[in-house]
């Protein structure tokens, strides 16, 4: 799945000059035929049977997204909880 | 669900009821297409001339615009929101950093009618102009949903 990156992350969000974006997009596209668009393909038909509407589809983008945000809520409160045995952390 | 949110169907009910001229597009329009990304938003890119009506109709499930409508038309943008976020872009064209221009009318009159759901519909750009939507931004994030979206067309 294609996560959506927050706004912070630089690398995802930083515009590319228009000659290196067509350049990268026509790879791109040219990679759609070997083994990385095999496997987006197989996700993308696995998709559309399992949630046939568009409806459907958003629902489990949401649920997907609620799961995702509640682990990392729940990893960052485990990061701020002290050690098992009991000993503060230095 | 919170106060101030709605679902998603009440948000195409409220989107076709409205009888704004309304492109879905954005990551929402992929999802609703079948790629599996994730995003928190709407983007409807709407006729100018659509605005209030478009804003009417959200207004009734308390979702409201930011900017007045006329303000709206000279920034080309707006949000509506509340509980959720619905971005519109009311500009009469929008060209990517290549010089490549895309007006609405062009892609109003090529657009795709979805059903979302039982006779409910929404209309999304075309694949090609779905493509030149994304390159607008030309960011990575937009060069993976490009690969999506050539799986699409690839399919259709």
């Amino acid at each position: 799945m294609t996560e959506e990156k927050e706004p912070s992350d630089a690398f995802w969000e930083t515009p590319i000059p228009p000659e290196e974006f067509a350049r990268r997009e026509r790879e791109t596209l040219a990679a759609l035929a070997g083994p990385e668009g095999d496997e987006m393909r197989a996700t993308l038909e696995w998709f559309l049977r399992r949630y046939p509407t568009p409806l459907q589809r958003i629902a489990y983008i949401r649920r997907k997204m609620r799961e995702a945000r509640a682990f990392q809520e729940s990893a960052v409160r485990r990061m701020g909880d002290p050690p098992a045995d009991g000993r503060g952390g230095a | 669900m919170s106060a101030g949110e709605f679902s998603d169907d009440e948000f195409f009910r409220t989107l076709q009821d409205s009888h704004a001229r309304a492109l879905l597009i954005g990551r929402r329009a992929l999802i609703a297409l079948g790629a599996p990304v994730m995003t928190a938003d709407y983007d409807l890119w709407i006729h100018r001339d659509d605005i209030e009506a478009l804003n009417a109709a959200f207004e009734a499930v308390s979702h409201f615009a930011n900017k007045a409508p006329d303000q709206a038309r000279l920034l080309g943008r707006y949000v509506i929101e509340n509980g959720e976020r619905i971005d519109v872009m009311v500009a009469r064209a929008a060209s990517t950093p290549a010089g490549e221009s895309l007006a609405f009318a062009d892609a109003w009159a090529r657009r795709t009618r979805l059903e979302v759901f039982d006779g409910v519909f929404a209309d999304l750009p075309c694949l090609d102009d779905l493509i030149l939507t994304k390159r607008w931004g030309s960011r990575p994030r937009d060069l993976a949903d490009i690969e999506w979206l050539g799986l699409l067309k690839g399919r259709s």
